[in-house]
């Protein structure tokens, strides 16, 4: 049976309050894991780790959280997310909101990019929702 | 790698408070992959180091009763920003209360003093010989070496500095 966005969004709440440690009323869409959850990058494999015993999907490396952008040079230049990476990074994560980010592509600020819109836009690509 | 991630003592206050520095060099072998195009000390490290100081003002306080100093509970992590390379973290913790078997603290970690990262920390501690006996002379060797560490990180000193004001 098909989940509305909504329960997703409860269902990834739980997640992320169990992952987290924070209270629910926390969890907003347009908090960021990072500066408004306190999230670090070991809590982002537990996150990840934790959505798939969650909904039973499968979450293929750095199709959440693209870990490309970090790893790879051509990406990353002076600090600073270059034409390429930001393709890329795009590509990786339609379920992102960039308006933000372009604007000043510092890789400090790359973790502004997930939110918990970002997790429940992704998971409603995954199981499919009814409206 | 060794796990020391407390590189001096600069204050000492016991039972109060403790201020010590990590330094962050990209020789350490885990910025390779955290992250290969952006080195940046890993939270949980921050958090470690944090630990390590408080670890030492229990041992200091308690002039080294005993052996094992563990983290059992880190609350209310925050983080602000990153710690990279070419850079120190400056740690700080305050200790609430310093009992027998656990002791609880409030620490910040800042760079330039930027404020990096905070929790309150709670540690436990311990002697192997209160569930093993046979484990008496291990204890005595783990001190024995925490002992010289803290003579090394510069913490002998200014305990002594302290004394003869």
């Amino acid at each position: 049976m098909a989940k509305t966005r909504q329960e997703i969004f409860e269902q990834v709440k739980e997640t992320l309050v169990d992952a987290l440690g924070v209270d629910e009323d926390e969890v907003t869409e347009d908090a960021t894991l990072t500066s408004d959850l306190g999230a670090e990058s070991i809590d982002f494999l537990d996150i990840v780790f934790r959505l798939e015993k969650s909904f039973d999907i499968k979450i293929p490396r750095g199709e959440l959280f693209p870990d490309e952008v970090l790893n790879n040079p051509d990406y990353v230049e002076n600090g600073r997310v270059t034409p390429a990476g930001l393709a890329k990074l795009k590509a990786s994560m339609p379920h992102a909101d960039f308006t933000d980010f372009e604007k000043d592509p510092d890789v400090n600020k790359m973790p502004e990019l997930f939110t918990v819109r970002t997790i429940v836009n992704y998971v409603q690509s995954k199981v499919g929702a009814a409206a | 790698m060794r796990f020391v991630l407390v590189d001096r003592i600069l204050e000492l206050d016991p039972p109060r408070r403790i201020v010590t520095c990590k330094s962050l060099t990209l020789a350490e072998e885990y910025l390779a992959d955290h992250f290969p195009t952006f080195p940046v000390m890993p939270g949980v490290l921050m958090v470690e180091a944090m630990v390590q100081s408080a670890a030492w003002l229990v041992r200091a306080s308690t002039d080294f009763a005993a052996s094992v100093v563990l983290l059992s509970e880190a609350r209310n992590v925050t983080y602000k920003s990153f710690v990279a390379p070419g850079h120190v973290l400056k740690l700080e913790a305050t200790a609430r209360r310093i009992e027998t078997d656990s002791s609880e603290f409030d620490c910040r970690g800042t760079c330039d003093d930027r404020e990096m990262v905070k929790a309150r920390l709670r540690l436990r501690q311990f002697n192997l010989a209160q569930s093993r006996p046979a484990l008496r002379d291990l204890d005595a060797r783990l001190i024995d070496h925490a002992r010289r560490q803290f003579a090394m990180l510069g913490g002998k000193a200014l305990l002594e500095s302290a004394v003869t004001r």
